[in-house]
């Protein structure tokens, strides 16, 4: 592990020691993955820019549209924010389980989503609950809708150089339930063997009006089980549906085998999770 | 025992000698050692699990910044050695045999420099068929992992052939009788992993060499004596030329009783002519330690129509991996696990010892336990089941109980099994055995030796009254010495903290067969109170003389000897003493008797006799998620027969750390490999249990007191590891019916097996 740390003091700033330098260089915020790799010598990187004093891309701010959470924020933030764990269930129930508490002082959202692994926790819920992005280029900013942010493992649709600012959340109206499962070998320190968050809008009369079924560790980016969503909007939730949907989403579920756990494996258990998942939600309203 | 009321000192809870340093931070750990000019090695290890090395060029290496030396099999003639077979190098000669194995090192003056200068080294290897499974390793036409092992020195009672290197049998009686006698006979075949022994400090050696032939170690082992005599056998010189000194061990639980980065440390400091040090990083310890050993187990077992158990046939099939290390023991004595704490009036038991190319195994604490207690306590509720008996009643009806002659011709004193067993059942409330849907209770039972082996202790009065002991072993986290502190301090009449312990040092402490074996506390304090006995001798004739009294006459209380109302106290003896020439000093050795076992019935054993044997009980009360194949555990007792508790507190300690490190070993923990390439080689992916993982763990001390242990203790720490394997997949099979023959228990095995 050999490398050059540039401190950046603003985004622009980032942007700038970006652009001056060579391929193969990399944002680091937390590092907590980062790190790991490099020591391991799964990734080799000659220049990190190190973003984690940028004041403006801390904190997280509430308003009329939602919450806006900074893309330095770590999942403890997270966790110990009141009202942001209050109004998404599922993002905090994904937030506490990150690694361990030490993982979870230091990890960040933005490297959350940036290091796009199919197993990250916190990226899971975010895509169940339609978080908005906003992305810094040389070019300018941008929104990205969460499910067009992830290509596939530790690959995204951000331009070189581009980095994310901050994470916005979308205020959910009405009767909305959100909730985060994940399946490990152990209870706590764990990477997730497959994981699922669930958000469910409901209307007036209890037919459902917005689902969406973010999956994690089946594929080889967090995905949304697209056509089972399509199952639960515009209907009434009873055990024959959410039985069809939760085997629906499996057929949406590519899972690989590795020493974690087989295919097989995560193929059942995304089945379970995702049934546990809308019953829990469908038990709440 | 209800003489403990009189006790003043053992039986107590009193804190640990060691405890403050520890909790504050202060204590000294081995990898804290450092020396002025000290520099840093790292190791090469082979990509391959067999290959013949073509090439090896250091030239790039040696010039690399920083770099002062570098070796290899060729730069260094050092000897061959092993346990029981020489079949270990320092460092790779011709042929490299697993993945991991040391072919090159080099000493730099950072740990940063020797790591990249280990890229420079241009090895060029040819590979060689490789075998990975124990059962082709056996066939005739398998792969040699040594083709030379015919001229490989090995101890006599090694038998080997091939890829076989070791082999045990127990015979009782005739079994093909005690089948065709049988009602039922039930076969069964179990499989275990391997796993890392989890110590949290990585296995490190600081090493000076003080002249040609002689040199310090300063490092983790737990066995110095052994420590020194390997090393002096590798380097040619004479032992008492190595002083090992440990300056404080981060656990050890059997991990470090063999070699780990000592010889490395010694042979590139003698290349460097400079201190080295080397420590291994968590992904070494997690791809290159010495694992519990994976074993296949075959288990035959014929009963009567009550469950009483007529025959046992079975196999323990351990992979050694390439070069023998503990396996043939861990063999050997698996026999005796295979057999259990059970009346076997036919029993025909083997162990073998298997190379493989797979990465060396170790003996991780009670090295032959977890595995065959897994194989034999499942297959005891197997058999329960088909009878449709409890199987705590299928256990009464077998268990030993005082008197009984085991299955090596043992009679059995001192047995508290079947309170154990009750005590157990009891407290994890056996009468409700499947509570609720998908919940379930499971026990199982096992039995342990307190192993033998020699421990020496020296005593000296110092001048302010208090007691300086020395003693040859390591105190590696389990209070042992404490404990025997404790039983000094009660011989004395003195106070705990009236002590002081000296250990770890081979060249001022007495020998000691050392921290391991559960032995450590047992036979320090037994050497200990016989040295203690002649030093109060010593003090009660000088105390008499000075107070011109009898002998007999002296009273001894609050660290002085009366005479009516006169006294002489403890350090005004001692400053009288040293004066007058001499000082007050004594010295004790004491190992184990033997326990009387027929010879007849065993062959090549290792450890035929069972000396001071402890009993133990584990119950587990669990639910199984029948969607996600998850297990959480509600509930965990372990009821121990631990002869006498001389320091409850520590006792306990040990107990619920086993179960837990034993829980591991039954849900989680795995060092998977496939073609001898570890998979999983980080702290991410090998999985020990955490706080969530295991509930607290409810002790239940049972004490039938040990006649040779001191106030009748008997060895307690591997015990504990033995029964949560085959505790937990009893409760698993209770809970949801699923019947797991391959460790660890996972989820996936649940819901799909």
């Amino acid at each position: 592990m050999d490398f050059r740390l540039h401190s950046a003091k603003s985004a622009d700033h980032a942007l700038e020691i970006a652009a001056g330098l060579k391929e193969g260089w990399r944002y680091v915020a937390g590092g907590t993955d980062l790190v790991i790799q490099l020591r391991r010598g799964v990734r080799k990187s000659d220049d990190l820019i190190d973003l984690s004093s940028i004041a403006s891309m801390r904190g997280i701010k509430e308003d009329e549209s939602g919450f806006q959470l900074g893309a330095l924020c770590t999942h403890k933030d997270i966790e110990l924010h009141e009202g942001l764990s209050a109004a998404y269930p599922a993002l905090l129930a994904a937030a506490r389980v990150v690694g361990g508490h030490q993982i979870r002082n230091v990890g960040t959202v933005g490297g959350n989503l940036a290091n796009a692994s199919p197993a990250a926790d916190v990226a899971v819920a975010l895509l169940a609950l339609d978080a908005l992005i906003d992305v810094k280029g040389r070019s300018g900013a941008r929104v990205v809708e969460i499910d067009e942010l992830f290509v596939s493992s530790s690959k995204t649709t951000l331009a070189p150089g581009e980095l994310i600012e901050r994470v916005r959340l979308p205020r959910l109206t009405g009767e909305t339930h959100s909730a985060f499962l994940k399946v490990g070998r152990r209870k706590a320190m764990e990477i997730s063997v497959v994981s699922a968050a669930i958000c469910l809008a409901f209307g007036a009369n209890g037919v459902c009006e917005k689902a969406r079924i973010a999956l994690g560790a089946v594929g080889p980016r967090p995905l949304r089980a697209k056509a089972a969503e399509r199952l639960l909007e515009g209907a009434k939730i009873d055990a024959e549906l959410i039985a069809r949907v939760a085997a629906q989403a499996r057929a949406e579920c590519t899972p690989r085998s590795d020493p974690r756990a087989s295919a097989a494996y995560r193929s059942q258990v995304v089945e379970g999770l995702v049934k546990r998942g809308i019953s829990q939600c469908v038990r709440i309203s | 025992m209800t003489a403990a009321k009189e006790f003043e000192v053992v039986g107590k809870r009193l804190n640990r000698l060691d405890g403050e340093g520890k909790v504050t931070g202060a204590a000294v750990y081995a990898s804290d050692f450092a020396l002025p000019g000290m520099l840093h090695g790292k190791i090469l290890r082979s990509p391959h699990a067999h290959a013949r090395i073509v090439r090896i060029d250091t030239t790039a290496a040696r010039k690399m910044p920083g770099v002062r030396a570098v070796v290899t099999g060729a730069s260094q003639k050092l000897n061959r050695f092993g346990n029981f077979i020489k079949d270990f190098e320092v460092f790779a000669s011709e042929r490299v045999y697993h993945v991991g194995q040391p072919v090159a090192g080099i000493a730099a003056d950072t740990e940063y420099a020797a790591k990249q200068a280990l890229r420079a080294i241009e090895v060029e290897y040819a590979e060689l068929p490789a075998v990975f499974d124990v059962m082709e390793a056996l066939d005739k036409a398998a792969p040699l992992v040594h083709p030379d092992w015919q001229s490989l020195k090995a101890a006599p009672i090694i038998v080997r052939e091939g890829n076989r290197c070791s082999r045990t049998v127990i015979k009782v009686g005739d079994v093909e009788e005690g089948f065709r006698n049988s009602y039922r006979v039930y076969e069964h075949v179990f499989r275990t992993s391997a796993v890392h022994a989890g110590y949290t400090e990585p296995r490190v050696a600081v090493a000076q060499w003080t002249a040609s032939d002689q040199a310090t170690i300063w490092c983790n082992t737990q066995l110095l004596f052994d420590t020194q005599s390997t090393l002096a056998e590798i380097f040619g010189i004479s032992p008492s030329h190595i002083r090992v000194i440990v300056p404080g061990i981060g656990g050890g639980f059997g991990g470090k009783l063999r070699l780990g980065m000592e010889h490395y440390a010694m042979a590139l400091a003698r290349a460097a002519k400079r201190p080295v040090r080397v420590m291994s990083s968590s992904e070494e310890e997690l791809t290159a330690a010495l694992f519990r050993q994976p074993t296949t187990i075959e288990l035959k077992t014929g009963v009567d129509r009550e469950g009483h158990i007529l025959a046992k046939q079975g196999r323990i099939v351990v992979d050694a991996g390439a070069c023998s290390g503990s396996g043939p023991l861990v063999a050997s004595t698996g026999t005796m696990i295979l057999a259990g704490p059970y009346r076997l009036p036919n029993a025909n038991l083997e162990g073998i010892s298997v190379y493989t190319n797979n990465h060396p195994n170790g003996s991780i604490r009670a090295p032959s336990g977890p595995m065959p207690n897994f194989a034999t306590e499942s297959q005891m509720d197997m058999i329960a089941e088909d009878l449709g008996l409890d199987p705590l009643e299928l256990r009464r009806r077998n268990i030993l109980r005082e008197g009984d002659i085991a299955v090596n011709g043992q009679k059995m004193t001192a047995v508290g099994l079947e309170e154990c067993l009750d005590k157990a059942a009891v407290a994890i409330g056996w009468d409700h055995r499947k509570p609720e849907h998908n919940r379930g209770k499971g026990l199982a039972c096992g039995w342990w030796m307190t192993s033998r082996g020699s421990s020496g202790s020296y005593l000296k009065l110092m001048q302010d009254g208090t007691l300086t002991m020395m003693v040859g072993v390591v105190e590696m986290g389990t209070g042992a010495l404490t404990g025997a502190a404790q039983v000094v301090a009660e011989e004395m009449g003195m106070k705990l903290t009236d002590i002081n312990v000296v250990s770890a040092d081979s060249l001022t402490t007495p020998y000691d067969f050392g921290s391991q074996g559960s032995r450590t506390m047992f036979a320090v304090a037994n050497a200990s109170r016989e040295a203690a006995r002649d030093l109060l001798g010593k003090m009660r004739v000088r105390a008499a003389k000075a107070l011109g009294a009898d002998e007999q006459a002296l009273a001894m209380r609050d660290k002085a000897f009366w005479s009516g109302e006169k006294k002489i106290t403890f350090a005004e003896l001692a400053a009288q003493a040293n004066t007058a020439g001499g000082g007050l000093i004594a010295e004790a050795t004491y190992i184990a008797p033997a326990a009387e076992h027929d010879a007849s019935r065993v062959q090549n054993h290792f450890s035929p006799s069972w000396p001071s044997p402890s009993f133990h009980v584990h119950a587990t009360d669990l639910s199984v998620d029948d969607v996600l194949g998850e297990v959480t555990i509600n509930r965990y007792v372990v009821a121990q027969d631990v002869g006498y508790a001389i320091n409850p507190t520590y006792l306990e300690g040990q107990l619920e750390g086993g179960a837990v490190q034993g829980v591991g070993q039954a849900l989680s923990e795995e060092i998977i490999i496939a073609n001898g390439h570890v998979q999983n080689g980080n702290l991410t992916d090998y999985k020990m249990p955490t706080a969530m993982d295991v509930p607290k763990i409810e002790v239940i001390l049972v004490t039938h007191p040990s006649v040779a242990g001191p106030y009748g203790a008997k060895g307690v720490g591997e015990p504990p590891t033995i029964q949560p394997p085959a505790a937990v997949a009893n409760a698993v099979a209770a809970a949801c019916g699923k019947r797991i023959m391959h460790l660890p228990i996972t989820a996936e095995k649940i819901l799909l097996g």
